[in-house]
């Protein structure tokens, strides 16, 4: 933060900023209203120069500054996320902020493609990073070298409310989050719940016979099983990758460690469960329905086999999941 | 009632005299109201208070008298759960232990007397083929005796 | 002669004879199968819950019933104290004190703690009888005796039943699957007294586990799937209304479990299907009245519209409060990611993390393929009470896929339809007669028969005709279940017959060598420790404390209290000057601390450390933060590169206290991280140690008095080093300042 004060003298607009505002009440800090006139929804845009405006010289007001990088191709995830919300709680207290309060305090976000110089100058590597810049004159200043607070994000669903926490701690000023209500969602439920229930009625004599069809139910009752047997709720909590680089340049499928596992795996796992289920399945059911003997036979035989097999392979697999587990079927030794 | 009835006839046309004819038993005619006996043209039976005059003259044709018994008393049980939340609304839940108990033994008393009454109905001889009435009364006993037992501890 | 023997009705009491026998056998290998870890170690208690049921039932032994329901316990959760009578599931406590009196009064006394540590496998002996009733419903005798070995031996359920887990799930299972089996008998027959009777065990199960929810869920669920198949019978309602009317005011009798059944959203389901069976019922009875097809229209538009009115009703009470929202356990297996957000004490818990694949294959093994063909089985035939296993099948997959915990619920289906998928194999396999051959002529009519999908199960099944077919069938599958066995077997005595309080080692010799060093820092406590002495630790101890060394703590696994977990969490986690006012304000005397680092024992406090972090963050964003314990690229390290907020947390400085001096300068290596601990170890200024086990696994310090002349800890130790020093100098002569 040094460099900001050392950049103080260097910038004429910055000097002449300082002059102006030495001799005007704090309260009617020309600076602000300057800055404001710029905002759109209480939310200053800031660029090189006007971020040295916002944070630099006398002022009698906080200003809480977002550094983000909004760009697709840079990838930061959490900048999206943030955002939104911080627009919100800019809005918040341009609109609802106590009146006699308003001035004290700024809200500013800049863009990383907009301010390099800045994300420069205070040597910045990652975003999003947020600065919360004490006033220097007026009351609750702080001393002329204090260090802006830097802002922790958390990794919580509330960020807005947080931060809206942690402003007020730090500039004694009721910072409030108020997020609007959003008809529009409660209105998308309604027509869709509506429109089901539409189509429903029409499609009803068509959709019947399927919906009574044993058959569907046996097939979503099973593929729902198989899909929670091979571990697709961990896949979806955990967020695995579908597989992963083994660090000799290949790709491995399956991932060392017992309770750790790739996309892949689980599907190879689920695929092999489901065709155990179905040998299982024509064996008792379908086999002893079969007319004839030789097509019995070969039924059987082919069936069996499988299974056997099938069996192996799943052993194999889980012996490469947990190295110590001592059994396996005859063809298939790992 | 009057929409109701003309959209019900414009819909259904076709219909009506085999709706007419399987209007119930005879002795029931008579009891409709004279609109209808006056509007031959008229389809399916309206959706009027004289359903349920003919729903309530069903009953009475088809309810052996022990049956009915229990029906007043089904009857009985409503109008002390109806009461009893009326309180509850009215007079406060103060000692909900006891509100809770009192209301429970209701419903459960309720419940349990519809099922001995299922029970023991002819038309239901099949569903209950392991139940004979003098089991279903066992059952009723036993259920009651349990019900009245947790409502005594519970309603301290 | 052997079709004389299977279907002759003379010979119906040598069937039931032989039944009886092979139930018994069963009964005897799922007890036997339980007791590795009293034969390997010894009859003790294992983990950590059951240490509370322990010492529990021990008070509920010594002052009879009556106390132990108003039980104030003011010996954990200090200051707060927790009212114990009325915030657990006294169920477990109450059956092992009948079975003690019992025998007692049967002049065979036996110690309590032997019962407790025998309890889990003579109640698994019971739920194999449980689970044969359940399938005999479901398909018949044979099935239900496959069943019965299936869940005798299954490892899913063997988890957590092992001799010595004293845990609620102990009884649990048995008394889930007798509830299931009556409400199904209570179903089929449609009398109240099999109703009645499922209310009675349904009492007991609210008595003995939260999870009671579970059938709280199901049963209307299965009464909802049948409505809306148009299954609705007077039966349904007399079984469901007994049960729900009898069950519900039963449940209320408990006090941890009160007003909930009417007030929070996890039972309204079975309100709400109450309620519907009522209209439904009503609207049946009217529509036998009059058979008038418009006036039928009419009842249904009713039933739908009320329906959906109050289900409108349910949520508005939700929404305004008067019902209690789904508890944050109940929620976070809806919304998986919520508990991460949210509620970060459950997402600590290990038990509390989704289901690797290959944890299902060891838990199962090939019940885990076996169990869909039964499930399919089930679909053919689909009478009402199969509803319940297909229903059962797919909510148990979806919960044990969401945490590892709830393999415990799917076990008992999976072992149910595996056995019916199995059975019907060795029907059909398993045979000596072979049908007749078809004639040409019929071969010729069968053949101009349209061909169906291999799937396609039409007409009655005429059996296998080759010998030859029949032996692969059944040899191949007798393989498959001789393999099952040793797998249990093998799973059993190797991943969960270990106490957890003691552990196990081997030599390089290849001779077992046990390490107690729980037990032995407990007992320290307890002989050296004043009685009233206040212990904190992490609340995974807290149990432990309690159970073994009898000593007062400030948080234990019964997580209720969030904050105060978090004072914990922050304590451990500041400074010695921040946290030294806070080990005041709480009384505490002694500090225990578990430290893996020379055993390599990884399930020490510096890795759940973060844990303690991010709960105490929490309460706290202000004062702890989880980035401070993170170097500037982000890892965790306790080596030179730890933060300084590490270094200078209590944990880290309680964990690796004169750690380097078991080494050569310089050489100290934490064997559980893998990294060399930095050569000067931390002081400590707050804190003296006390005690520190054999293999240094738990460590003990005892919390300084307030200094006698009003100097804070840090000034008055640089005093006594300095003096030290001086003495030190003056004896050796000048040394070069090292400080």
């Amino acid at each position: 933060m040094r460099l900001l004060h050392s950049l103080l003298t260097l910038l004429p607009l910055a000097s002449t900023l300082i002059s102006a505002s030495s001799s005007t009440p704090a309260d009617l800090d020309p600076k602000h209203t300057q800055l404001l006139s710029k905002s759109t929804n209480g939310l200053i845009r800031v660029d090189d120069p006007t971020f040295e405006a916002l944070v630099t010289g006398p002022r009698a007001y906080t200003s809480v500054i977002l550094l983000t990088a909004l760009d697709k191709r840079i990838g930061c995830d959490m900048c999206h996320l943030f955002q939104p919300d911080f627009e919100l709680l800019a809005k918040s207290w341009w609109e609802k902020g106590p009146k006699e309060e308003r001035h004290r305090l700024l809200f500013g976000s800049t863009d990383y493609s907009k301010a390099k110089g800045t994300f420069q100058k205070l040597g910045l590597t990652s975003a999003p990073v947020l600065y919360i810049f004490p006033p220097t004159v007026g009351p609750n200043a702080a001393p002329a070298n204090a260090q802006p607070y830097k802002y922790d994000f958390l990794p919580t669903a509330k960020q807005g409310e947080h931060l809206a926490r942690v402003i007020s701690t730090q500039s004694g000023l009721p910072v409030q989050l108020h997020r609007p209500i959003d008809y529009t969602k409660y209105y998308l439920t309604a027509a869709t719940i509506l429109s089901i229930l539409l189509t429903l009625k029409f499609a009803l004599p068509y959709l019947l016979p399927v919906l009574l069809n044993r058959n569907l139910w046996a097939a979503l009752t099973l593929i729902a099983i198989f899909l929670f047997t091979s571990g697709h709720m961990f896949n979806h909590i955990r967020k695995v990758p579908y597989m992963a680089s083994d660090g000799r340049g290949g790709v491995s499928y399956i991932a060392g460690g017992f309770s750790n596992q790739y996309g892949a795996e689980t599907q190879l796992v689920a695929v092999l469960y489901a065709g155990l289920t179905f040998c299982v399945i024509a064996l008792g059911m379908k086999v002893p329905r079969m007319e004839g003997r030789g097509r019995q036979d070969v039924a059987v035989l082919v069936w069996s086999v499988v299974v056997w097999l099938g069996m192996g392979y799943l052993m194999t697999v889980f012996r490469v999941k947990n190295p110590a587990y001592p059994f396996y079927l005859p063809p298939l030794v790992k | 009632m009057a929409r109701k009835t003309a959209a019900a006839s414009g819909k259904t046309a076709t219909p009506s005299g085999s709706a007419r004819s399987t209007t119930p038993t005879p002795p029931i005619i008579p009891t409709t109201t004279n609109t209808i006996s006056k509007k031959p043209s008229s389809t399916a039976p309206p959706l009027t208070g004289n359903t349920f005059v003919l729903v309530w003259n069903q009953y009475l044709a088809t309810t052996p008298q022990r049956i009915r018994l229990l029906d007043v008393f089904l009857g009985f049980l409503i109008v002390v759960g109806v009461l009893q939340f009326v309180y509850c609304v009215i007079g406060g839940n103060y000692p909900f232990n006891a509100f809770l108990a009192g209301f429970s033994a209701t419903v459960g008393q309720f419940v349990l007397t519809v099922a001995l009454r299922m029970q023991t109905v002819n038309a239901n001889r099949k569903e209950f083929e392991g139940v004979s009435p003098e089991r279903a009364f066992a059952d009723f006993v036993f259920g009651s005796l349990l019900l009245h037992v947790f409502c005594v501890n519970f309603i301290n | 002669m052997l079709k004389a023997f299977l279907q002759d009705d003379s010979m119906r009491t040598v069937r039931s004879l032989l039944k009886a026998t092979i139930l018994i056998t069963i009964a005897i290998a799922a007890v036997s199968s339980r007791l590795f870890s009293v034969i390997r170690f010894e009859s003790i208690i294992h983990e950590f819950d059951p240490w509370f049921n322990f010492r529990a039932t021990k008070y509920l032994v010594k002052n009879g019933f009556y106390s132990f329901w108003d039980w104030f316990d003011d010996r954990t959760w200090h200051p707060l104290g927790r009212v114990t009578g009325g915030t657990l599931y006294p169920g477990l406590m109450v059956t092992s004190g009948l079975i003690y009196h019992v025998l007692k009064f049967l002049t065979l006394p036996v110690d309590i703690r032997n019962i407790c540590v025998l309890l889990a496998p003579a109640f698994s002996g019971l739920t194999a009888l449980a689970t044969y009733f359940f399938t005999k419903e479901m398909k018949n005798d044979s099935a239900g005796l496959l069943a019965a070995a299936f869940i005798a031996i299954a490892p899913g359920y063997i988890s957590r039943s092992v001799a010595g887990s004293y845990d609620n799930e102990a009884i649990a299972i048995f008394l889930l699957m007798i509830t299931f089996f009556l409400w199904i008998k209570a179903l089929k027959v449609g009398s109240a007294y099999w109703g009645a009777l499922c209310a009675l065990f349904y009492f007991y199960m609210v008595a003995a586990w939260g999870g009671y929810v579970f059938i709280t869920n199901m049963i209307p669920l299965h009464a909802f799937v049948l409505v809306c198949m148009g299954r609705f019978s007077p039966r349904l309602y007399t079984a469901y209304c007994s049960w729900y009317a009898l069950g519900t005011l039963a449940s209320m009798q408990i006090p941890f479990v009160g007003f909930l059944p009417i007030r929070s959203s996890e039972h309204m389901s079975a309100l709400g299907v109450f309620g519907l069976l009522q209209i439904v019922a009503f609207v049946d009875y009217l529509r036998s009245l009059v058979p008038s097809k418009q006036f039928q229209t009419l009842l249904k538009t009713v039933v739908i519209v009320t329906f959906l009115l109050a289900s409108a009703a349910l949520v508005l009470l939700t929404v305004s409060g008067v019902i209690a929202p789904w508890s944050g356990r109940f929620y976070s297996l809806w919304d998986t990611g919520y508990a991460k957000i949210h509620i970060p004490i459950i997402a600590s818990v290990s038990e509390h993390q989704p289901t690797a694949w290959p944890a299902f294959f060891f838990d199962l093994q090939f019940l885990v393929w076996l169990f869909p063909a039964g499930v399919y089985m089930l679909f053919r035939e689909l009478r009402d009470e199969h509803v319940f296993v297909i229903v059962y099948a797919v909510m148990g997959s979806y919960f044990s896929g969401v945490m590892v915990r709830l393999m415990l619920t799917l076990t008992p289906c999976v072992c149910v339809s595996g056995a019916i998928a199995a059975s019907t194999i060795l029907e059909n396999y398993v045979v000596l007669g072979s049908p007749k051959e078809a004639t040409p002529e019929e071969k010729e009519a069968e053949e101009k028969k349209p061909r169906k999908g291999a799937l396609t199960a039409e007409g009655e099944p005429k059996g296998v005709y080759s010998p030859m077919s029949k032996l692969i069938v059944s040899v191949t599958f007798t393989l498959y279940l001789l393999l099952f066995v040793t797998h249990c077997t093998w799973v059993t005595s190797n991943a969960y017959s270990s106490p957890s309080v003691v552990l196990a080692s081997r030599l390089p010799d290849g001779s077992q060598h046990i390490i107690d060093d729980y037990r032995e820092a407990y007992y320290w406590l307890r002989k050296n420790t004043p009685e009233d002495a206040k212990i904190m630790s992490w609340w995974d101890y807290g149990y432990q404390i309690g159970g073994m060394a009898d000593r007062a703590t400030l948080v234990d696994n019964n997580t209720w209290n969030n904050t105060h977990i978090a004072t914990v969490g922050k304590a451990m986690a500041s400074n010695e000057m921040t946290a030294y006012p806070i080990l005041r304000q709480h009384d505490v005397d002694y500090i225990l601390v578990i430290f893996g680092g020379l055993l390599g024992y990884s399930g020490d406090d510096i890795n759940k450390f973060l844990w303690m972090v991010r709960i105490a963050e929490g309460v706290w964003p202000d004062e702890v933060k989880e980035r401070n314990f993170f170097t500037a690229r982000g890892e965790y390290k306790v080596d030179e590169g730890a933060t300084q907020t590490m270094k200078d947390s209590l944990m880290y400085k309680m964990s690796y206290y004169n750690y380097h001096k078991l080494f050569p300068s310089g050489q100290a290596v934490d064997r559980v991280r893998g990294v060399k601990v930095p050569a000067v170890g931390p002081t400590l200024d707050i804190l003296d140690e006390a005690f520190t086990s054999e293999n240094w696994i738990v460590r003990i310090y005892k919390v300084k008095d307030l200094d006698n002349l009003g100097r804070d800890h840090a000034s008055a130790n640089a005093f006594e080093e300095g003096k030290k020093k001086k003495r030190a100098a003056s004896k050796k002569g000048p040394v070069s300042m090292r400080v």
